[in-house]
């Protein structure tokens, strides 16, 4: 051998260090071998690499399938698949730009291909193709299409990422909320009951639509809340919750039957006993949600029904506290009272009828933490043999506080309440009954001979509503109030039609005031037919506003006539002439 | 989109409109042809190259060997070199070329090929909504790649390899000249590579007929009474098998005779019904419509906006994407009008085949069940004429389809003042010239139709796909040619790997040109190579201000403007490989028309005369300096 040669010398180090090199990548790399032969013998759990994939589930058949055009496209790239992947980015978004749809599908599934178990890029394709590229189709069976593609992109996630409860979820959500709210939600939900071509998909992946069946034909809300039991089930046989919030994540399901429920009776015109059972249903999943341990952002649980509870626990300790240390909550309050200025003092001390908007506003946010008292602080004029006890029960009193706190702000995330006694309200026969009648005079109300019915069927609806919302008044603030002034605004039409005032003592007088579009709507009648809006009960005595002049007050009364002429098609109806001249007050 | 620049004449192309040009105006210099911009390029290079060769020459020589050798090769080459160019000398060297590129075992490129082609179908997306288009994409693409590499490798590394291994002498010991060398490479490899082109494109052309090809069946149980609106009674329809994932709806009239079906994954299959005694028998065709070649007969647009004035191009409505203009519906003089020339009724005995691709922008939903409506006029292009125009033909938009709107010759004129409406004939009455004009207008208020150029055109018959998938390969073949002609031209005075990575480098400012131009005047976020490179190994984004020391980023920015400089007035030029592709016209089955052929080959050509001729040179100083 040659040692005097450089170059023979300089190969034996490149040789050398190639070798020293090889050991940890060994260490590191070496798989895991399964054992052959006897019982007794024992695979080897491989090297780290192999060791972590085991630990945290990571090697690519516990994700899920192998598919081998992938596996190659990924050991073709030699490594430059980070590159690969920013070319197909760019070239998708180029096609997306220049509105070549058929090769931004290729290109996304070219992507996939290279990252598979990159769960956001599902995500984001999903949406890609399900929302940004339908709406660029004019026609809405092309949109409808684009829309199941995104569908489709997310199943084949889903044998790529197994029983990955993120992606179930958002295909749960496309199916419900894509389908059921965009626009198109009519023409979506009626494509989407005949296409048996895609139920038939749904069923190769374990979502048999025959149990989400109405009036015979796959519902898509119902279908969706199929997808999501799936999610849910996935975690519950382990699977990690990533990309979702908990709170957000086992809503999706009750919401879905709510819709359903919803769309049964808006929709489809379905009421009695089967719109009954579909709200039951619904009902019992939002019990079901509320009494859900969730994961807090915080980091401890919450149940979203527990509130009342909660706060009765926290009033028990209050009272403990109180009793640990007497008379110093009031003391203290009187003390930081004493401390304000006088002219905030008065602002505490007025009457609630003269409270102005300002004052709430310096109540909430200054006057009221300034002589808001802590139990730290009544802690603290605790005598000494008890000011442990005190402090203890302080701290307890604040950790309570910070989840009824949170469990507060997470229910007003998902509007639990309203949704609750939505829930409740809308199995009750009168509810039943308004809704039916409202729909069946909105769909009679232009027929000639039919308006007197029409009518009749309103103000029986209304009296109805009245009712259920005296019982439940959170409804009265809501999309559903929206959605029923255009019913009230129908039969305004209607009594213009038969030559009568709206009625001034109406009996959801409650739902226009409190509503923005009935605020609208009663702005309009005042123009319209010249005459005060009508008041609700307890504004009767409110002095006139000051907007609204004495002149002009007089001038819209004068006119006995509507200022427009009825509607064509109702003023024709000799039947119906005859029948306002009885019903005429 | 196989359309996205404006469709050019090869004469317009060509010449450009020399009256439009504005010397001291840079927006009017789009209009200077292919001939006057190549002239200009090619006269820079020629003055240029010498100097700079003096330059180069005066370092090591001295200025007066200098010149004399410069100008010894200069007039060497005009009164030597290029009368006696001998064809079979050349020939005989690409002779020479074929049989070393075989023994450098270039088919392992052809044996690449194959195994792609066998592993094909894992990559294709067959549920896609038009496979042909992913098929033909798929090969075209990968032909085009393999081709240009196998080039690259082919002609890169064959001269200095002669001359390293010291054969080149037995070749310029004889009397042959360097032009000869450079032609008889290119030609040879050329050879080599043509045979191979030929044979991909004719094993692709039965790899995606083959693929395509399907037929479905019917079964009597899947007809069932219709249900579509306004159906005869005793109309059928039903629906065929699945196969090639997906299956067609048809529709059985009520005397028993059955339409060809719907046009699902951009085809559709023809049918047909025999009775074989009692059994009514179904048969289903193969797929048509998939592979085709549409000829279009392009027109020239002008835009009117609301008030009527011509604009250059419709409203803007949002897209990011200024391919089309959009005009306005409604009550107002929006219109999108495209005159076509040589209407005879030779050519179109039966009328006007109009076909359509309109974009459509709702500022509304209107009735989301129909299309949006608008409205075909036929215009007499001559003011003075009695009849202007045809009455209004309405129509309803289909978007993202060729929309075929066959006009008749026989049409209704446009209503009298006394409301009473008379026939007229399409060529006595509206053809002037033989020209006439199209004018489309939306007819709903506030919704609108996004057009272009090649978004209304005539299809008075289809080009034979066969020829326009060789037309497509022909593409390919243009680009092999610059690769080659590059490859051997930096070979003249490179080594081996330099020349491969020079030819890269054309290759890639050649397909990445537009982005290079856009990184060189700022358009594209992120700055030049080295305030790129800091970027990515800091990790800042493009968007904010690079962060490092003021000197310091003043002098990043001066030296990439410098860069970027040089490679800016390369991508001029250097071939727009992009340019010379042609895969969206077949994939997109649009005929490759005689115009862009015409384009294509002009540009190969001088690309290819201006590359020899340096690479002559470069080759002819290296004997010099030898």
């Amino acid at each position: 051998m040659n040692f005097q040669n450089p170059s023979f010398v300089r190969k034996v180090i490149y040789l050398a260090a190639i070798a020293v090199l090889l050991l940890p990548i060994a260490y590191l790399s070496q798989p895991a071998t399964v054992a052959r032969g006897t019982a007794d013998s024992k695979g080897s759990p491989g090297g780290k690499l192999a060791q972590l994939r085991v630990r945290y589930n990571l090697s690519q058949a516990e994700l899920g399938e192998i598919d081998p055009a992938s596996e190659t496209m990924k050991l073709a790239t030699l490594g430059l698949r980070g590159v690969a992947v920013n070319v197909l980015w760019t070239s998708a978004i180029h096609y997306q730009k220049v509105k070549d749809f058929n090769n931004l599908e290729l290109a996304v599934k070219q992507i996939i291909r290279l990252q598979p178990n990159f769960l956001k890029v599902w995500d984001f394709q999903a949406h890609n193709l399900s929302y940004n590229t339908s709406v660029e189709f004019d026609n809405f069976r092309d949109r409808y299409q684009w829309v199941k593609k995104g569908i489709d992109f997310l199943i084949l996630g889903t044998h790529y990422n197994r029983d990955e409860p993120g992606l179930l979820n958002t295909i749960g959500w496309y199916c419900g909320q894509k389908l059921g709210r965009s626009d198109e939600r009519i023409q979506f939900r009626r494509l989407f009951k005949e296409d048996k071509e895609f139920h038939a998909e749904f069923y190769k992946h374990g979502v048999d639509v025959d149990q989400a069946l109405v009036l015979g034909k796959p519902d898509s809300w119902l279908v969706s809340k199929l997808w999501y039991d799936k999610a849910e089930e996935a975690v519950a046989r382990g699977k990690p919750l990533r990309l979702k919030q908990p709170l957000l994540f086992y809503n999706s399901g009750p919401m879905a039957l709510i819709n359903a429920a919803t769309a049964l009776e808006k929709e489809d015109g379905v009421f009695g006993q089967e719109a009954q059972f579909a709200w039951r249903r619904a009902d019992r999943a939002w019990d079901r949600y509320g009494s859900r341990e969730l994961l807090a952002s915080a980091g401890f649980m919450i149940r979203l029904n527990s509130v009342n509870e909660l706060r009765q626990r926290q009033q028990g300790l209050h009272d403990e506290l109180d009793r640990i240390v007497p008379g110093a909550r009031e003391q203290l309050k009187q003390e930081k009272l004493a401390a304000l200025k006088p002219e905030e003092r008065a602002i505490l001390e007025k009457p609630a009828s003269q409270v102005t908007y300002e004052d709430t506003m310096r109540i909430n946010f200054e006057l009221g933490p300034k002589v808001a008292v802590s139990p730290d602080e009544i802690a603290s004029r605790a005598a000494r043999e008890k000011r442990t006890l005190a402090r203890d029960m302080a701290d307890r009193i604040s950790s309570l506080t910070e989840v009824v706190q949170t469990t507060g702000s997470y229910r007003n995330i998902v509007n639990y309440e309203y949704w609750e006694n939505r829930c409740e309200a809308e199995q009750l026969d009168i509810a039943l009954k308004a809704r039916a009648l409202v729909r069946d005079a909105d769909l009679i109300r232009r027929d000639a001979g039919k308006l007197s019915k029409a009518r009749q069927m309103y103000e029986e609806a209304w009296e109805n509503w009245a009712l259920l919302f005296e019982k439940y008044p959170v409804l009265l603030d809501s999309v559903q109030g929206q959605e029923l002034v255009e019913s009230i605004a129908h039969y305004h039409d209607l009594l213009r039609a038969l030559d009568v005032r709206f009625p001034a003592d109406f009996k959801l007088n409650n739902l226009l005031d409190m509503v923005p579009e009935g605020r609208m709507f009663k702005d309009q009648i005042r123009v319209v037919e010249g005459a005060p809006a009508p008041q609700s009960p307890g504004q009767g005595a409110a002095p006139p506003k000051s907007e609204s002049p004495p002149e002009t007050k007089d001038k819209t009364n004068t006119p006995e006539k509507p200022a427009e002429s009825p509607k064509p098609g109702a003023e024709g109806s000799p039947g119906d002439a005859a029948a306002a001249g009885k019903t005429e007050p | 989109m196989p359309f996205e620049h404006h469709v050019m004449t090869f004469w317009y192309w060509l010449f450009g409109d020399p009256l439009k040009i504005r010397f001291l105006d840079a927006t009017t210099w789009t209009h200077i042809g292919f001939l006057l911009g190549a002239l200009i390029i090619l006269f820079l290079i020629a003055i240029g190259a010498p100097f700079v060769w003096f330059l180069m020459a005066a370092v090591k020589h001295g200025p007066s060997e200098a010149f004399y050798l410069v100008a010894r090769a200069i007039y060497g080459g005009a009164t030597d070199d290029l009368p006696r160019f001998s064809l079979r000398r050349t020939l005989a060297v690409a002779r020479v070329a074929v049989q070393e590129a075989i023994r450098n075992k270039v088919l392992i490129g052809f044996a690449v090929f194959l195994v792609l082609l066998l592993f094909a179908g894992l990559f294709l997306d067959v549920r896609n909504a038009n496979p042909a288009r992913a098929y033909l994409s798929i090969v075209l693409t990968t032909t085009n790649y393999l081709v240009l590499v196998m080039a690259l490798l082919l002609s890169a590394f064959s001269l200095p390899n002669d001359i390293k291994n010291r054969t080149i002498y037995t070749v310029v010991t004889k009397p042959i000249r360097a032009g000869e060398i450079v032609l008889g490479r290119v030609f040879g490899f050329m050879a080599v590579g043509t045979v191979m082109l030929a044979a991909m494109c004719a094993i692709s052309y039965v790899f995606v007929v083959r693929g395509l090809s399907h037929t479905h069946t019917i079964k009597a149980a899947d007809i069932k009474p219709a249900s579509w609106k306004n159906a005869p009674p005793g109309s059928k329809e039903g629906v065929t098998s699945t196969s090639n994932h997906h299956q067609h709806e048809f529709r059985v009239e009520k005397d028993g005779t059955v339409s060809q079906t719907d046009f699902i994954a951009g085809h559709f299959h023809e049918n047909s019904v025999t009775q074989q005694g009692a059994e009514t028998v179904y048969r289903v065709g193969p797929n048509r419509g998939d592979l085709i070649a549409r000829a279009p007969v392009f027109g020239n647009l002008v835009v009117h906006d609301r008030e009527g004035n011509v604009v250059e191009k419709g409203i803007n409505v949002g897209d990011e994407w200024t391919y089309r203009g959009f005009i306005e519906g409604g009550a107002n003089r929006s219109a999108a009008i495209w005159t076509f020339s040589n209407i005879t009724p030779e050519r179109y005995k039966d009328g006007l085949p109009l076909e359509m691709n309109l974009a459509v922008f709702r500022t509304y939903k209107g009735d989301i069940e129909r299309g949006v409506l608008g409205e075909i006029t036929i215009r007499n292009p001559n003011p003075e004429a009695k009849v202007k125009s045809s009455g209004p033909i309405p129509f309803e938009s289909r978007e993202f389809v060729a929309h075929r709107f066959p006009i008749p010759r026989e049409l209704n004129a446009a209503p009298a003042a006394d409301g009473r409406s008379r026939k007229i004939d399409l060529f006595r009455d509206l053809v002037y010239d033989g020209k006439v004009e199209v004018s489309i207008r939306c007819v709903e208020r506030s919704q609108y139709f996004g057009v272009a150029q090649a978004d209304v055109y005539l299809r008075p018959s289809d080009s034979l796909f066969a020829l326009n998938f060789a037309k497509g390969f022909f593409s390919i073949w243009l680009q092999m040619l610059l690769v080659t002609t590059y490859g051997v031209m930096f070979s003249t005075f490179l080594s081996g790997p330099v020349a491969a990575l020079a030819t890269a480098g054309t290759l890639v400012l050649g397909m990445f040109g537009h982005f290079v131009r856009d990184v060189a005047t700022g358009a594209a976020e992120g700055g030049g190579p080295i305030e790129s490179f800091i970027r990515m190994i800091m990790q800042q984004n493009v968007m904010t201000e690079l962060e490092v020391a003021t000197w310091m980023d003043r002098g990043i920015k001066i030296c990439d403007k410098a860069m970027m400089g040089v490679i800016y007035a390369l991508t001029f030029v250097l071939p727009d490989y992009l340019r010379f592709d042609t895969s969206q016209f077949v994939a997109s089955g649009y005929n490759i028309y005689g115009d862009l052929v015409g384009q294509h080959v002009t540009a190969a050509l001088v690309y290819f005369a201006a590359a020899a001729v340096v690479g002559y040179f470069f080759l002819k100083t290296r004997e010099i300096a030898g």
